[in-house]
């Protein structure tokens, strides 16, 4: 398969900080693929540059094929962008937001009627076209701003941190209208910090402090690291286990999901480590199970020692 | 490409006419400035208030306090009572000078020695002051003649008058009324606020929200957004310059004898200056506080300051001189002067235009320099 994207040792410094550092990677055409991270690990440094909107301090990124710094108009040409920032101006309406980008964009009348009509659909503004966008509800306002960021049909889009600041069901509902847009053929690069949403992705790459730390398919990361130490111990008094492990040198995190205790141990046969304390104190029953890791354990599992 | 302006233009247009405020700001807030700087900011001393301290009350002392009352200049204050009191009539305020006639003021001029009437004034403020030592000096001088004709006719001299007859004649501005002088400086200095501060703010608001990138990644150039937006600005800055100027002609009687066209012409090179420095400002920085700052003092100081709007340009230090060269204040104040009171044509004030025409073309290349290296 064709790639979209291929970065080469791309690098991003501002003075003596470094915020990306020397990063490879490659999209294949039609994915959707999720850059993952804390704030600050990179992640939208990394699409601006992808973009065109900031140049690389050194390394090279080929975008739908053209170089970023040597042809950005061809690469301008190819991508839709929409950031956390949103695109749209709150003192015109939802008709003239359209307008304006399809304007920029080139659309000619009666391409920019039919998309006006595709966008209205998609972000379910239908009969509110003519309200000021500053007074629709933000998740109104996210999906008005991909379908701006998308009206020129571009085989690349880059999402950045687009559903922050929204409830889960207005999330979901934003990543149905990526994956509409990903069934028509694009491209689509997402950055989050909501783990949740890495699952929504066919390919994920997760960043930390200016490098990828993994990547792969949320499948395949899970497989990698299934064997971390993780234990979940089903108990009736959460609190007190919760209690006695936490302060164990050998437990590096431990957090009560429910009624139950994650605990990760960094200790040979953690099990019958964890057994022998729980005895000692009393606690009498329990079962310890060894968890599958989420991509949230192994997320804060791979940047700990960073 | 034409679309592409017109595009932007379209969307600064609706975003503005919704923005009410900023709307009325802008075309009514110049004429508000120029009635305001028109009415406060005027240097013609008139009806100082005189008091009289008359110590010698004759029929000639009061025939010499007529002639100061009969000008429009000075207006009777009050009768100071006696010479201690002087310190407190001014101190209070009630006068801002006194005029003393001694009580020997009659034999004083009879036995032909002069140096006898006295005029005590407040100078806190040294021009007011000085404007009316000179008022009063004219009077005098003039007074004093009448009476060395009178006397010397009864001591059987014929003449007729002073031996040099001083009728000065003013051009142009036969009033010599201030507003004359300081409209064209007003009107420089308001378009030059109008078109710094408001494209800055416009634009540079557009980087503070990020709209800005989004518009960057479609395919339009950084030039057709900035031209898109200043088209909208410059008409507007036309609009509210053609109102300061119909405010100026109808309340302050500023004559047009100049070619309108050229005035047009000189108008529209300094708004396209003044735009370009807005839009060179809104490239520097990030912050509209910071474009805020920067364009209303790159705009207030020079042409308040450095342009001959108030303080003319030949009474400060030659490095001060040199200093006004940078700016379009200056020639675009004297040709306008030149056109609205002198009637001047082209070959008259080439010498301004043709600066102004360079500020015209170097601040908008410059712009351009700067947004083709380093975008909005």
């Amino acid at each position: 398969m064709a790639l979209a994207i291929k970065a080469v040792n791309l690098t991003k410094k501002f003075g003596s900080f470094t915020a990306v550092d020397s990063i490879s990677f490659e999209i294949e055409e039609g994915r959707v693929i999720g850059f993952i991270g804390a704030n600050g690990a990179g992640k939208s440094t990394t699409i601006k540059m992808l973009c065109g909107l900031t140049k690389p301090t050194s390394g090279e990124a080929l975008v739908a094929g053209f170089d970023v710094a040597n042809h950005p108009e061809q690469v301008r040409q190819n991508i839709g962008y929409m950031s956390q920032r949103f695109s749209l101006y709150g003192d015109l309406t939802v008709k003239e937001n359209i307008e304006f980008y399809g304007g920029v964009y080139g659309l000619g009348n009666s391409e920019l009627r039919q998309r006006f009509e595709w966008v209205v659909e998609v972000a379910d503004l239908k009969g509110r076209e003519n309200l000021l966008t500053r007074d629709l509800p933000l998740g109104w306002r996210q999906r008005l701003a991909l379908g701006c960021a998308v009206l020129h049909h571009p085989k690349i889009v880059f999402l950045d941190e687009p559903t922050s600041g929204v409830d889960p069901v207005v999330r979901d509902k934003f990543w149905n209208l990526i994956g509409r847009l990903s069934q028509e053929g694009a491209t689509i690069v997402v950055t989050t910090h909501h783990l949740e949403e890495a699952e929504f992705c066919e390919s994920i790459i997760m960043m930390h402090l200016g490098r990828i730390v993994v990547s792969g398919s949320p499948e395949g990361i899970r497989k990698q690291f299934a064997d971390l130490p993780l234990f979940e111990i089903e108990t009736s008094k959460p609190v007190e286990v919760f209690n006695l492990l936490e302060s164990e040198p050998w437990i590096s995190d431990a957090a009560i999901f429910g009624g139950n205790v994650h605990v990760y141990a960094e200790t040979g046969d953690p099990a019958s480590v964890i057994e022998q304390v729980l005895n000692k104190n009393g606690i009498a029953k329990y079962t310890i199970t060894k968890a599958a890791p989420t991509l949230e354990d192994i997320f804060i599992n791979v940047t700990r020692n960073v | 490409m034409f679309e592409n302006i017109l595009t932007i233009y379209q969307k600064e247009y609706r975003q503005l006419k919704r923005d009410k405020l900023s709307l009325t700001a802008i075309i009514l807030v110049p004429t508000m400035m120029l009635l305001l700087y028109g009415y406060a900011l005027n240097f013609d001393v008139k009806h100082v208030k005189l008091g009289v301290l008359d110590e010698s009350n004759t029929k000639q002392s009061r025939e010499l306090t007529q002639k100061f009352f009969s000008t429009e200049y000075f207006d009777f204050a009050g009768v100071v009572p006696k010479e201690s009191a002087i310190n407190k009539f001014i101190q209070d305020g009630k006068g801002a000078a006194v005029l003393v006639i001694p009580r020997n003021y009659v034999k004083k001029i009879l036995l032909d020695k002069s140096e006898n009437v006295q005029v005590l004034l407040d100078g806190s403020n040294s021009n007011t002051a000085t404007i009316i030592m000179g008022y009063v000096d004219g009077i005098l001088q003039n007074y004093s003649a009448d009476l060395t004709v009178k006397y010397m006719n009864q001591k059987g001299f014929p003449i007729l008058g002073g031996a040099i007859d001083f009728r000065p004649r003013v051009y142009y501005n036969p009033g010599l009324k201030s507003m004359m002088y300081l409209v064209p400086g007003l009107v420089a200095f308001i378009l030059m606020i109008l078109t710094t501060i408001v494209p800055t703010i416009s634009i540079v608001r557009e980087k503070e929200r990020g709209t800005i990138e989004h518009i960057m990644l479609a395919p339009v150039n950084p030039f057709q957004v900035i031209i898109g937006k200043a088209l909208l600005y410059f008409i507007l800055s036309l609009g509210a310059t053609v109102m300061v100027l119909v405010t100026s002609v109808v309340l302050f009687n500023v004559p047009v004898r100049g070619n309108i066209l050229l005035l047009a012409f000189t108008i529209i090179l300094f708004l396209i200056a003044g735009l370009g420095i807005g839009i060179l400002i809104s490239t520097l920085v990030s912050t509209q506080q910071q474009g805020y700052l920067f364009a209303s003092t790159l705009s207030n100081l020079p042409n308040m300051i450095l342009s001959g709007f108030i303080y003319p340009i030949s009474s400060m230090p030659i490095w001060l001189q040199g200093l006004t060269y940078f700016f379009p204040g200056r020639f675009f104040i004297a040709a306008l002067r030149g056109i609205l009171l002198k009637g001047a044509g082209f070959t008259d004030i080439y010498d301004q235009i043709l600066p102004l025409l360079f500020f015209a073309i170097a601040i908008p290349a410059l712009a351009s320099w700067r947004l083709s290296r380093k975008g909005i």
